[in-house]
């Protein structure tokens, strides 16, 4: 019968064979530290179920990220051509600025009064939420 | 021995964290490559999806930028990992039970939230007798195997707390447990 460290290797090749980590796991989290400082205030994650959309070519995923302080809901709608877009919606709400940052580029927004934001034509990559509320709040970032 | 999948030595890890520290953040993205797979583990085997999971392991790691002054030596930072993985787990299961509610599940068109041999294809009969042995262990030693499966064992004693065991007995346990998961294998092979 085998030893003990002969099992656990055993085991590590199972897990490693039948659920490893995503390849793309230690990327995303790379790219969400890059802009990322010890004074952020981080959101957890929270998501809902894929939708398919009212109309059959969408599908749409609400993302919600939230800490004690402030909570940012995310309608991520992906759209028939492959773009996407982003509805989002924050509390408390205030006209806080937004940025939404991808690989290629940092595009920014400001929230309407209500906390409203929305980024249209999204080519889908990685993104990561970032705004400006009493400090800075960031997202984990989220693969479109 | 799977490659990719082992630790740096506590002296590499110990030389990345001091560069980390000092704000280098190539050292910051080695330890990422390296520690990612265990607290994906230390997720999955706390029962979430595999894309709850991920968002977990990125939490946290965003979340170690805040803590990085107080860690000091590459057990603590294990042992802060390990923990904080566990309870961000804790808190997001918890929101998602919320969010969505028993019942609703067969409206959407996503597997469910616990993890299972089914969502997987187990490639190898060996491999899948092995799953299904562990399939059967008590909860307990399906989460301590799966965790001190990516640990060295001198992070055993760091990590006791983070797995809420006394320490000193990680070492035991995980000892009973695998005597468990052989009885089940053996089992199986006589029923053949």
């Amino acid at each position: 019968m085998s030893t003990d460290d002969d099992l656990l290797v055993r085991l590590r090749d199972m897990w490693d064979e039948c659920d490893p980590p995503p390849a793309v796991l230690a990327d995303l989290a790379c790219f969400a530290l890059d802009h990322a400082t010890a004074d952020d205030e981080v959101l957890d994650v929270v998501r809902g179920p894929r939708l398919a959309a009212v109309r059959g070519d969408e599908r749409s995923q609400l993302i919600t990220f939230d800490s004690a302080s402030l909570t940012i809901m995310v309608n991520v709608t992906a759209h028939a051509d492959g773009s996407v877009r982003l509805d989002g919606w924050i509390t408390p709400p205030a006209a806080y600025p937004v940025e939404l940052r991808l690989p290629t580029a940092t595009r920014s927004t400001s929230c309407d009064g209500n906390g409203r934001f929305a980024f249209t034509g999204v080519v889908p990559a990685l993104a990561q939420f970032s705004v400006r509320a009493n400090g800075t709040v960031t997202t984990p970032a989220i693969a479109l | 021995m799977s490659p990719g999948h082992r630790r740096l030595d506590d002296e590499q890890l110990g030389a990345l964290l001091e560069k980390t520290r000092s704000g280098d953040r190539s050292s910051l993205d080695a330890v990422v490559r390296d520690l990612t797979p265990l607290l994906w583990h230390v997720a999955r085997s706390q029962g979430l999806d595999s894309e709850t999971s991920a968002d977990v392991v990125q939490t946290t790691w965003l979340k170690l930028l805040r803590a990085l002054d107080a860690i000091r030596a590459p057990g603590a930072l294990v042992s802060w990992l390990v923990t904080t993985t566990k309870r961000e787990a804790w808190r997001v299961a918890k929101a998602q039970r919320v969010e969505r509610p028993v019942g609703d599940d067969a409206f959407f068109d996503e597997p469910d939230v616990a993890p299972g041999p089914e969502e997987r294809v187990v490639a190898s009969t060996r491999d899948r007798e092995l799953w299904e042995a562990v399939e059967r262990l008590p909860q307990r030693c399906r989460q301590l195997l799966r965790i001190v499966a990516y640990l060295h064992r001198p992070d055993y004693g760091v990590v006791s707390a983070a797995l809420g065991m006394p320490r000193g007995s990680i070492g035991p346990q995980r000892g009973r447990c695998l005597d468990r998961l052989r009885a089940l294998l053996s089992t199986k092979e006589r029923d053949r």
